[in-house]
């Protein structure tokens, strides 16, 4: 309650210098500045902001005067004469005592803001957030969609990205799959990572985290209403670090109720898909999809790879090698190196599709067909 | 031989380029810190344009995201302790045995060897631009494991050429 009182007395002066002193040019000065964010968390976040920055404000400008003061008035030529004294205890006491009150004055807030922060206690909902090379998995730990489970890949093409298309509103920042969240339940994010360090960033939140490899950080939010917001990976964790966003879409809880039922649905689907016999055609059109999703970013779009670092898929020795071993590497994937597990992340209808694909595509043509039930098997 | 004429050849220099190789004058080895200091900031500010030169728009115009990425790692690496480090060595060789009022720095021959380790530790830090998979990609912090299980092969020749230039001061 001081604090803010504080924050009030100290922006109302300032601002009344500011608007005489410097006119408009202070106009764009919400655009520069940290957003206020959705979330009472991120409010506070953004208030205790603002009181940190007054406080700075008003020590630098008080030290300055001070300064500029004692250099004009005593300087040598209006015959200032130094002082000569040796030590004074009075001083001394009094800049020690100014800086650690002002210190202390900004550790109390800034203290009671993180320990809500930090607060992930009595949380209605919990969900598993992983970074991966370069996507997000959410896995909903309880609730309505507990069990629910999927990856959240970039749906930017790549033509808006190497410019021969416009870009579009959400350039970069838009995902196939967003995660889901209700409106007025505090949601916990348990957030890991299968690979490097990532970064779980949603700035309107007001908090990152950062996605560990091994450890398990948390943080929560509750959001007010219903809407999208967008936010990125904030670690650098190798080549497509800028293209793996984060889209959480916020729902009335009946919404989040009929979203989490139709995922559980979708799934079941999946699930009877994966029993079925699929045509050659069927597996490639839908290889090339998965390819593109999944696997493009390290074996690139023509298949080529990148020398020295990742392999290519165009005869490539394991996409025309033998059967067992491609599928194999594809599901269980490459200990020690950047290929994942897929078989934890994708259905067998879309693992029997993208090795389908990947031994026929890119001129490799060994005309073997993978079925689902070939994963299942080899599972 | 009499005294007078060893007392000259003490003072017989080498010339030319083995006056440079061979010095243990700590104005002349703060001088080659210095210009090393200098050649290496050129290098890193060459990569800063790089990456100034790709953001100058949105989406990708100039170089893949990879090489992006070992512009920001070497930019750093190369400013660190290419160009920040010897830099302060190069002023604290020149200025400090003037300062304290000391004829050269103490182990003038160590002094000049230190130096001498540096280019070689540099041109190993840029010739990792050069090997299969390019150089660094991971960051300046080389947070592992995107620095270890996930870096290129050129990690190595890194972390050899950083622990050079670490000691080479």
């Amino acid at each position: 309650m001081f604090a803010r009182k504080l924050r009030l007395a100290v922006c109302s002066l300032w601002g009344t210098v500011i608007l005489f002193g410097t006119g408009n040019a202070f106009a764009g000065f919400d655009e520069l500045n940290l957003r206020r964010g959705v979330t009472d968390i991120s409010n506070q976040v953004y208030d205790l902001h603002m009181l940190i920055f007054w406080i700075c404000v008003v020590v630098c400008v008080a030290v300055f005067a001070v300064l500029i003061y004692s250099i004009f008035t005593h300087r040598k030529s209006k015959g200032a004469k130094p002082a000569t004294f040796h030590e004074s205890t009075t001083v001394e006491i009094i800049w020690t005592t100014i800086p650690f009150l002002v210190l202390v004055g900004m550790a109390i807030p800034a203290t009671k803001t993180l320990l809500a922060l930090e607060d992930t206690r009595d949380a209605d909902m919990s969900i598993k957030v992983t970074g991966y090379q370069w996507k997000w998995q959410y896995e909903y730990l309880d609730g309505p969609a507990e069990d629910v489970s999927f990856f959240s890949v970039l749906t930017t093409p790549r033509e808006q990205i190497e410019g021969t298309a416009e870009k579009g509103e959400n350039y970069l920042l838009e995902v196939d799959n967003p995660i889901v969240v209700p409106i007025n339940k505090k949601i916990r994010f348990l957030i890991t990572s299968n690979d490097v360090i990532h970064s779980w960033w949603v700035p309107d939140l007001g908090w990152k985290q950062d996605a560990v490899p091994g450890f398990i950080n948390d943080g929560w939010t509750e959001l007010k209403e219903p809407g999208i917001y967008r936010g990125k990976c904030a670690e650098l964790c190798g080549k497509d670090h800028g293209f793996m966003p984060v889209v959480l879409e916020a729902k009335t809880e009946e919404d989040f109720a009929q979203w989490a039922a139709d995922q559980k649905a979708g799934a079941a689907a999946e699930a009877a898909a994966a029993t079925q016999t699929w045509t050659m055609d069927d597996l490639m059109a839908k290889g090339e999809a998965v390819y593109n999703t999944n696997c493009a970013a390290c074996h690139q779009a023509n298949g080529q790879g990148i020398p020295g670092v990742f392999p290519g898929i165009a005869g490539g020795a394991v996409s025309i090698g033998p059967l067992a071993d491609h599928i194999d590497i594809v599901v269980n994937g490459k200990p020690g190196t950047a290929m994942q597990a897929f078989g934890a992340q994708l259905s067998d209808v879309d693992l029997a599709a993208v090795v389908t694909f990947e031994r026929n595509g890119f001129g490799n043509n060994t005309g073997d067909v993978v079925q689902p039930s070939d994963i299942t098997a080899a599972r | 031989m009499s005294t007078a004429t060893t007392h000259d050849e003490h003072h017989h220099h080498p010339t030319g380029i083995m006056r440079w190789i061979t010095t243990t004058n700590h104005k002349d080895i703060g001088t080659l810190y210095l210009w090393f200091s200098f050649i290496m900031l050129l290098i890193g500010g060459a990569m800063a344009m790089v990456i100034r030169a790709e953001l100058f728009q949105p989406g990708m115009q100039v170089v893949d995201p990879n090489f992006f990425n070992t512009m920001t790692t070497m930019h750093g690496l190369i400013m660190v302790f290419g160009a920040i480090m010897p830099g302060m060595v190069g002023l604290a060789n020149w200025l400090i045995p003037m300062m304290i009022g000391a004829p050269d720095m103490a182990l003038p021959r160590m002094n000049n060897w230190s130096f001498w380790i540096l280019p070689f530790a540099g041109t190993m830090l840029v010739s990792t631009l050069f090997m299969e998979g390019g150089g660094p990609a991971f960051g300046w912090t080389f947070y592992a494991p995107l620095s270890t299980t996930f870096a290129p092969d050129s990690t190595d020749f890194f972390i050899f050429s950083v622990h050079l230039l670490g000691f080479s001061r």
